[in-house]
């Protein structure tokens, strides 16, 4: 016999079907692959003792309680808790993954200050305040704070620290808030309102996000009964798709609908207890929008419109709208509308006792020294000097809007912890602490109750950040202003008088997780309530009556604020995202990183179109397009999109700043002359 | 004339150059077809099975081993007779502790609350007492079923909540007479009992392996779908 090299050559190949079919490739492959996990330039977790910690979100008005599990001493996951006047526990996708923000690739780390060539230099900290209070001390027009979230204890010293020297600015989405225009329809001032939210079996929502982004999910998705929800909304969004109806509109139609909705409500002896001139006048208002206007107006067909003001029962049923995070507010009148049929469902039939406001509480420091404004109201070109606290607003707020109200040659100055879209316009940045890196105060959504609770550190913030109170007092010494109510070292000071204040009031509840609510009865000592604060309890003001006999006032459903403007623009770009698109500030690395590796955010630089429009107008995917604004222009790829209503084009915010978030946002085509920008004329053309 | 390549071969008889196989084939040829031998016809496939069942016994027998590094405990220890004769419960060594947490393996401490003088004579007690009761050492057990670092296992969620008894995963091990050596996997580096026992990809008990197959397997069985960071914290 012998053996030839065709017997080896079958010998090596039986010896190949036999690896194949043993463990060896298969075991080598798997223990290779868990080895590349373990490769020493790789980062591991931190090991350590597991523990859990109390703080709450401020990536929004809504402050969120968390519960936060720690690996030594590090936050490692967050979880919401639901003792909250309006939370259930829900945490909305930027809240999940705020314990990612002491990591945040953007975060500042200097002061800087723009030199002459416009690029961004780093700065000394003395310089940049002294070039501030050169610039406050020879101001002739006006130094304005643009505070984007009022309510806190900083809010408080802006105010002290510029009463009888300037305005305080609020951006439209917080001047405008639906419980700042629900006040606005009544005479008189009945004090701070709220819905019964308790009471709600049905939601009707205007294009609120109630099912996805904060407060509203956590009430609605958590809630164990179950909750009704009816959205008016002219895209999908995800509350759209999770709704239990989805009612397609016509985009800007709110008001058209909600004024039908209050005609057939009147129908039903909705307003038979209300004031006859305040019924008459409604009726009046509402009169002509019969449910066939509607259809006409809004694409809504009388059997839905019918159908679902049958649904809405006095009690029962609430009515939402309020501000996008990236859309904006309402038009005033669309809100207002919306707001009335609140008042015919008596849903404001339960309101916050009015919180008699102690002189020396710290967060409403010289309330009635200083003027407020809203934005939009603020003459163009007349700010000089503006200081912008928009880091954490929560809700995008155009450059554009901003940029029409200073004065030439205007000094802006942004405190922020990263270069966001604001900051980037700014003169001097002054950083700050990033979120779970300082200690700080939570007001309430400015919709709702006030209440307050405190978020906490969990590591040390960039060396450079300075506390707004430190910067307060800095440039207070240059100045010669001396503040009384809310003079403190530091921000933490000012949580302890805070403290004192609340527990001297003795007006209230505390609410703490997995316990009873606590009144002041048992909290008779500041450091208690700072104590109780630490372990995640939430302050919140004592619920009240409303004055039945209030009489309302509708003149502004008659109001008109956006004239449609006779323009080329035919199509209209309608913007959308939650929290996690208004700001670069309040997206955490991961957040990013998973837009970047899995496609999730289909929108950044992509602009959504009826398959239907792209026909017409010929719009070929593959070539590059620009949307035209009145305002300016932005490079998209056209995406094919059924969701989305014929003539609109659909856009996510998209925050500007360092890789890989570097797009254009299209919250800049907003027009600074519209005091809404859910909705901005536009038109695609070839690049 | 026949040719093949460079080799061949005229009417006449054979040329060079040539080659033991062709030398064969040719005299197969001039034997008028003479048969060839049994072995002759089948060696191709003998061959491949040769090959085939050369690398699986390779394979499954003398691979594996090859993939562990072996590591004897410090001491032996012997479950069955603290169970028996001890008359204990596993929970008497492998406690919760107050908060609720999983206290895994016992201190020195707890030994030394009944083996503070010597129980018995064997050798493995008397090493016990000199090497680690009496200097006040703790024993630097190997843990045969520690996680990797980003897996995290609740014991208390999986006993107390979902009631599963400690044989269910940790199958007889309460009663081993002696305890294995510790395996490590020289490539991932883990210990054998979390990397799989078993060579052929997929174990069937928990008891074999506590990969994450073998937890999302039990979590689809009891009817529990877990999200990613349920585990993955």
């Amino acid at each position: 016999m012998i053996v030839t090299r065709r017997h080896i050559l079958k010998l090596l190949g039986g010896g190949a079907v036999g690896t194949i079919f043993s463990p060896i490739p298969w075991k080598l492959l798997r223990d290779s692959s868990v080895w590349t996990q373990n490769w020493s330039w790789l980062p591991v977790p931190q090991r350590g003792p597991v523990g859990s910690a109390y703080s709450a979100c401020t990536l929004c008005p809504s402050g969120c309680g968390l519960k936060v599990r720690t690996i030594g001493g590090r936050p490692v996951l967050v979880n919401g808790i639901s003792n909250t006047a309006w939370g259930k526990g829900g945490l909305c996708p930027a809240g999940t993954a705020i314990h990612q923000m002491p990591w945040h690739p953007a975060q500042l780390r200097s002061v800087k200050m723009r030199q002459s060539d416009g690029r961004f230099m780093e700065a000394k900290l003395d310089v940049a305040l002294a070039a501030v209070a050169a610039a406050i001390k020879g101001a002739n027009g006006t130094v304005a704070i643009l505070d984007g979230r009022p309510g806190r204890l900083i809010s408080g010293a802006y105010r002290e620290f510029l009463a009888g020297k300037g305005v305080i600015v609020q951006p439209p989405s917080v001047a405008r808030s639906s419980m700042k225009v629900l006040r606005s329809l009544f005479k008189e001032d009945p004090g701070p309102l709220a819905i019964d939210v308790d009471q709600v079996k049905t939601v009707v929502s205007f294009s609120a996000s109630v099912l996805e982004n904060f407060g509203q999910p956590g009430l609605l998705q958590q809630s164990p009964k179950k909750i009704r929800t009816i959205q008016f909304e002219a895209i999908q969004s995800r509350t759209a798709l999770k709704a239990d109806q989805w009612v397609p509109i016509k985009p800007g139609t709110e008001r058209e609908i909600a004024l039908g909705l209050a005609n057939l409500l009147l129908k039903k002896g909705y307003a038979a207890n209300w004031d006859e001139e305040d019924r008459t006048a409604l009726e009046k208002i509402c009169a002509e929008w019969t449910p066939s206007k509607v259809f006409a107006a809004s694409g809504v067909d009388e059997a839905t419109l019918t159908s679902v003001a049958n649904t809405m029962e006095i009690g029962s049923t609430v009515v939402v709208a309020g501000p996008d995070a990236v859309g904006g507010p309402l038009a005033i009148e669309a809100e207002a509308s919306i707001q009335t049929l609140n008042l015919l469902l008596g849903s404001v039939g339960q309101a916050i006792k009015p919180v008699k406001i102690a002189a020396d509480d710290p967060a409403f420091g010289a309330i009635d020294a200083v003027e407020t404004k809203d934005l939009t109201d603020v003459p163009a070109q007349s700010i000089e000097v503006l200081i912008i606290d928009m880091a954490m607003a929560g809700y995008a707020l155009p450059w554009n809007l901003l940029a029409d109200k200073l004065a030439p040659k205007a000094l802006v100055v942004s405190l922020t912890p990263v270069l966001d879209d604001l900051a980037q316009h700014s003169q001097v940045v002054i950083p700050t602490a990033l979120p779970f890196t300082t200690v700080q105060d939570i007001p309430g959504h400015p919709d709702f109750l006030r209440s307050v609770r405190m978020a906490q550190a969990f590591g040390a913030p960039a060396d450079d950040a300075l506390d707004p109170v430190d910067f307060l007092n800095r440039l207070g010494k240059i100045l010669g202003i001396n503040r009384d109510v809310t003079a403190a070292d530091s921000l933490s000071e000012l949580i302890e008088k805070q403290a004192e204040v609340l527990v001297n009031a003795k007006e209230g509840v505390v609410l703490q997780p997995k316990k009873d609510p606590a009144d002041f009865d048992d909290i008779d000592e500041a450091d208690e309530l700072l104590k109780r604060f630490k372990r995640g309890a939430c302050f919140v003001a004592a619920f009240g009556q409303i004055d039945t006999a209030l009489k309302f006032s509708f003149d502004s459903l008659g109001i008109i604020s956006d004239e449609t403007k006779k323009h080329d623009f035919t199509m209209q770009l309608i913007l959308t995202g939650g929290v996690e698109r208004a700001s670069l500030a309040s997206r955490s690395p991961i957040l990013s990183k998973v837009d970047q590796e899995s496609g999730l955010n289909p929108f950044a630089d992509g602009a959504h179109v009826n398959p239907e429009t792209i026909a017409n107008l010929a719009l070929l995917p593959k070539k590059r397009w620009v949307v035209n604004t009145p305002e300016g222009s932005i490079k998209v790829q056209i995406r094919p999109d059924p969701t989305v209503p014929p003539g609109v084009i659909l856009m996510s915010g998209a925050p500007n700043g360092p890789k890989p978030w570097d797009v254009a946002n299209p919250v800049e085509l907003a027009s600074p002359g519209q005091k809404s920008w859910r909705i901005i004329p536009a038109v695609i053309k070839e690049a | 004339m026949l040719s093949l390549g460079s080799w061949y071969l005229d009417s006449k008889g054979l040329k060079t150059p040539i080659s033991p196989a062709w030398r064969e084939f040719v005299s197969n040829q001039t034997r008028g077809g003479t048969r060839r031998s049994l072995l002759s016809r089948h060696m191709g496939t003998l061959m491949f099975l040769a090959g085939l069942i050369g690398m699986l016994i390779f394979g499954w027998v003398f691979f594996p081993p090859m993939l562990y590094t072996s590591t004897e405990q410090p001491l032996q220890f012997n479950h069955k007779i603290h169970m028996d004769e001890g008359g204990m419960e596993c929970a008497d060594c492998h406690p919760f502790r107050a908060d609720g947490t999983f206290a895994s393996l016992p201190t020195l401490q707890q030994c030394a609350e009944c083996h503070e003088e010597p129980i018995g004579d064997s050798e493995a007690e008397k090493a016990f007492i000199d090497e680690y009761v009496t200097p006040g050492k703790e024993v630097n057990w190997y843990v045969y079923s520690r996680q990797p670092m980003n897996a995290y296992f609740s014991h208390i969620a999986h006993v107390k909540t979902g009631g599963f008894s400690c044989e269910e995963c940790h199958g007889d091990h309460g009663n081993s007479e002696s305890i294995p050596p510790y395996q490590t996997n020289i490539i991932s580096g883990y210990s054998r009992a979390v990397g799989g026992q078993a060579m052929a990809g997929r174990e069937v008990l928990p008891t074999e392996v506590m990969r994450m197959d073998t937890c999302s397997d039990c979590h689809i069985k009891h009817g529990r779908r877990t999200p990613c960071l349920e585990c993955h914290k």
